[in-house]
């Protein structure tokens, strides 16, 4: 991992400015450029932990089928075709039919081969774990899920959970229509106020259930979350109305595993072959609480995945709108902040060194710059009580040319005791206090593809002499280093403390000017005289935090007596 | 066994226009550069020119192709009549190839179909899937698409590899394997035969399971790597 640059997304909150880097908070606030979003009617960059999800698409992550929606929940989540993983090692099983081996080595006669003989079966082809094993076989090699329904079906937990569901669903029901039409008496219209209230119900009785006494279980004291009183009188409403659920499946009487007993405590006890325990991961994608047993687990069917458009939290505009098509990786709106903000890259001139793919290359290199090879004596990183130069290419992804501004952010360490003093950073940051330019970005600059692109080993040179002149090249260590294309590589100087710990991260504020063309609705009818007035200048701010790595402690003099 | 094969041994597939294909300068009423599958200009080779040292390898080592194939002498290409490569693809040394594995029958076939700037790592072995059917013995075809990058060490018998994907080091990617577009496998996985892996989908273990979906630019930002690495990838004379 070397140095990086992430980018702050303020998710809604009140205060633009992110926690300092040190802090554990940090981490929450800040991510790579190319995973955020931007929200055009906003002016604000959203992430991934802020923006409004919806499924567009479900489809199966193995047999790549597209499930309609409707079917996605009587399916229960997971593919209803011919999609299984392994119980032991989750892999995706096959259908092999009962052929004898083909192969004179025996090896791999249980390929996909589902013209043969029945009965078929389910093999894993990485752990060679087959359904056989558990007496599970069928007599025609596809629509495997539909002949397992009725084990799927008749399962003591399934069974219990669709009674549930009968039990709830006419007062679900009842409770959603009249929570809607006394919302809709309120607020005609309100759509979004009555689906509140509805979900607000739900809850409500689903909490109501769960409040009720369960022998051996501790007592569910939901803190409220709101002091008013409407939650509280629906909860007991709710009681009152609700006809007394009894389950029909005595738990202790089930078998072993299903949810503790003398019996688990028991086969636990008598104990030989850990092996025969399922592990905790084999069994966490069952429904409730199974048998503890590596035998009694069951091929499951393959859970779906979901293609999903994303909303702008604070305007619900979409920014990103996937393709129908599930295996497609095109997008019909997909609004990324990297095509609205500069990218930033960074690194430690010190630690670039050209790679060689053979000794040859290698012993080539040492004739014509040999002070280029990585030789092994350079630190790997940022050593205590040294000043080292660090690059910034900032690249311009607007087809204006932009001007920006750069400045750290102070930080105060200060130590636990409110007694002592606040503490200076380990490490102080020079960069360029003043603007700079970034050309506009353009087609043209892609089709350059010439060797002169390439920064000469001069250049890396000519950063290393700042630091070693005592401060004396600071003015080549610090400001604008070179402008190419789109891009602007600025030079900044970090100077290390002798004490100093931890990782060089700092906070850096990104101001940036362009030019908005925004129409104003004067100018579209076009031929007006007020066009000739200057266009108008945007500045838009963010905040990024830059790691340069963790500082080494101070190495013996040796190595400073070498150089 | 090293096989040395001359410049026309290898198929360069015949492809028309530029490299770069031109974006088209569709602005939006802000002057921001558009949304819609437009590679980002920051994944230009232009900033890895700048930021990101050069790979240097020697000029003798590496045949290059008209198509700007970069195929190290050291890799051994079997049946190079049956491999075709798309152009600017990279053979590191140590690789293997195996287009001899061919389907029996007369004629010629393409065994091994790799797409443009791919990199097959150091140490690599590329294997056309086969099976037995129908008491037949026999090999299938590979074909791997744009932009795809796989690690040393790792060893391949898949059907087919989509476009913008990865590999890591050290990978087994079992027979008839097939990857869809913008994938990404993590270094050390295991896939096991038959598997498919839906697009934007991040895999890694033994076997190799889903992980975690990735970005929605994956595809921008591997076709940028893929570009940068081509043009890091530079020839050392010795003087
Ligand atoms: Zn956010
Ligand atoms: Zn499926
Ligand atoms: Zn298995
Ligand atoms: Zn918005
Ligand atoms: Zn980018």
């Amino acid at each position: 991992m070397g140095p990086s640059v992430q980018y702050h997304c303020p998710c809604l909150s009140t205060s633009p400015v992110p926690p300092p880097p040190h802090l554990p908070s940090s981490s929450h606030h800040f991510h790579p450029l190319h995973n955020l979003f931007f929200c055009e009617e906003c002016d604000a960059v959203r992430c991934n932990r802020c923006v409004a999800v919806e499924v567009s698409t479900y489809y199966c992550p193995n047999c790549l089928f597209e499930v309609p929606s409707a079917s996605v929940r009587a399916e229960k989540n997971r593919c209803a075709r011919n999609c299984f993983s392994c119980p032991i090692c989750r892999n995706t099983l096959s259908v092999v039919s009962s052929d004898p081996p083909e192969t004179p080595d025996g090896r791999s006669s249980t390929t996909v081969n589902a013209s043969g003989e029945p009965p078929f079966f389910l093999y894993c082809n990485h752990c060679r774990w087959d359904s056989a094993e558990i007496g599970i076989t069928f007599e025609k090699p596809t629509g495997l899920a539909a002949q397992l329904q009725k084990y799927e079906d008749s399962a003591p937990d399934a069974l219990e959970f669709d009674r549930l569901k009968d039990h709830f669903e006419p007062f679900l029901r009842a409770s959603s229509l009249s929570s809607s039409i006394a919302v809709h008496a309120a607020h005609p219209g309100s759509a979004a106020h009555s689906h509140h209230l509805h979900s607000a119900s739900i809850t409500a009785a689903a909490s109501a259930a769960l409040a009720r006494d369960i022998p051996g279980v501790g007592k569910y004291t939901p803190i409220s979350r709101t002091a008013s009183g409407r939650a509280h009188r629906d909860r007991t409403a709710n009681k009152d109305e609700m006809p007394e659920y009894k389950s029909r499946v005595d738990i202790a009487s089930v078998g072993i595993g299903a949810g503790g007993g003398e019996s688990e405590v028991d086969y636990m006890r008598k104990l030989r072959d850990v092996q025969t325990v399922g592990s905790l991961e084999q069994r966490w994608g069952n429904s409730w609480a199974g048998s503890l047993q590596v035998k009694d687990l069951r091929p499951l069917r393959i859970p779906l995945h979901s293609k999903r458009s994303k909303r702008c939290p604070a305007c619900t505009h979409i920014l990103i709108k996937p393709e129908q098509k599930a295996q497609s990786v095109r997008y019909k709106i997909k609004l990324v902040a990297a095509n609205y903000l500069p990218a930033i890259n960074v690194v430690l001139p010190h630690l670039q060194k050209p790679i060689v793919t053979s000794d040859a290359a290698r012993r080539t290199l040492m004739k014509i710059s040999p002070q280029s090879i990585d030789d092994g004596t350079t630190p790997p990183g940022l050593v205590a009580g040294k000043t080292y130069p660090f690059h910034l290419a900032l690249t311009n992804p607007l087809y204006d040319p932009i001007q920006v501004r750069l400045s750290v952010q102070r930080v105060h360490v200060t130590t636990s005791g409110p007694s002592e003093k606040a503490r200076r950073p380990p490490f102080a940051i020079s960069l360029p206090t003043s603007p700079f330019p970034i050309a506009a970005f353009a087609e043209a600059w892609e089709y350059e593809d010439d060797e002169d692109m390439l920064v000469d080993d001069d250049d890396y040179e000519a950063g290393m002499k700042g630091r070693d002149k005592d401060g004396r090249g600071k003015a080549k260590t610090v400001g604008v280093l070179e402008r190419r294309a789109n891009v602007t590589l600025v030079g900044g100087e970090v100077i290390i403390g002798k004490e100093a710990r931890g990782n060089v991260k700092f906070n850096m504020l990104v101001t940036y000017t362009y030019r908005s063309d925004d129409p104003t609705p004067s100018e579209v009818d076009g031929d007006v005289p007020k066009s000739s007035k200057p266009p108008e200048v945007k500045t838009f701010a963010f905040y990024t935090v830059v790691d340069l790595g963790p500082i080494l402690p101070r190495e013996e003099p040796r190595i400073e007596g070498d150089v | 066994m090293v096989v040395d094969f001359g410049e026309e041994g290898m198929k360069d597939a015949a492809r028309t226009g530029s490299d770069y294909a031109p974006i088209s300068a569709n602005k939006n009423p802000k002057g921001r550069s558009p949304f819609l599958d437009i590679p980002h200009p920051c994944h230009y080779p232009l900033l890895s020119a700048i930021m990101d040292p050069p790979i240097y390898y020697s000029r003798s080592e590496y045949i290059e192709t008209d198509t700007g194939n970069k195929v190290s002498r050291r890799a051994t290409i079997a049946g190079p009549q049956n491999i075709v490569l798309g152009g600017k693809t990279i053979i590191s040394s140590g690789a293997i190839i195996r287009g001899d594995l061919r389907r029996t029958g007369p004629g010629h076939t393409v065994v091994i179909q790799l797409g443009r700037y791919c990199l097959l790592g150091e140490g690599c072995i590329m294997r056309p899937p086969y099976k037995t059917f129908r008491g037949a013995f026999n090999y299938y075809p590979m074909k791997i698409g744009d932009h795809v990058h796989i690690g040393a060490g790792s060893v391949i018998e898949a059907a087919t590899i989509g476009n913008h994907v990865e590999i890591g080091k050290n990978c087994i990617i079992g027979k008839f394997t097939i990857i869809k577009d913008c994938v990404k496998i993590a270094d050390n996985t295991v896939i096991p035969p038959n598997t498919v892996i839906p697009t934007l989908a991040y895999f890694g273990g033994s076997p190799g399971h889903f992980i975690e979906d990735l970005p929605e630019s994956t595809q921008e930002m591997v076709e940028a790597q893929s570009k940068q690495y081509y043009t890091r990838f530079q020839a050392l004379d010795r003087q």
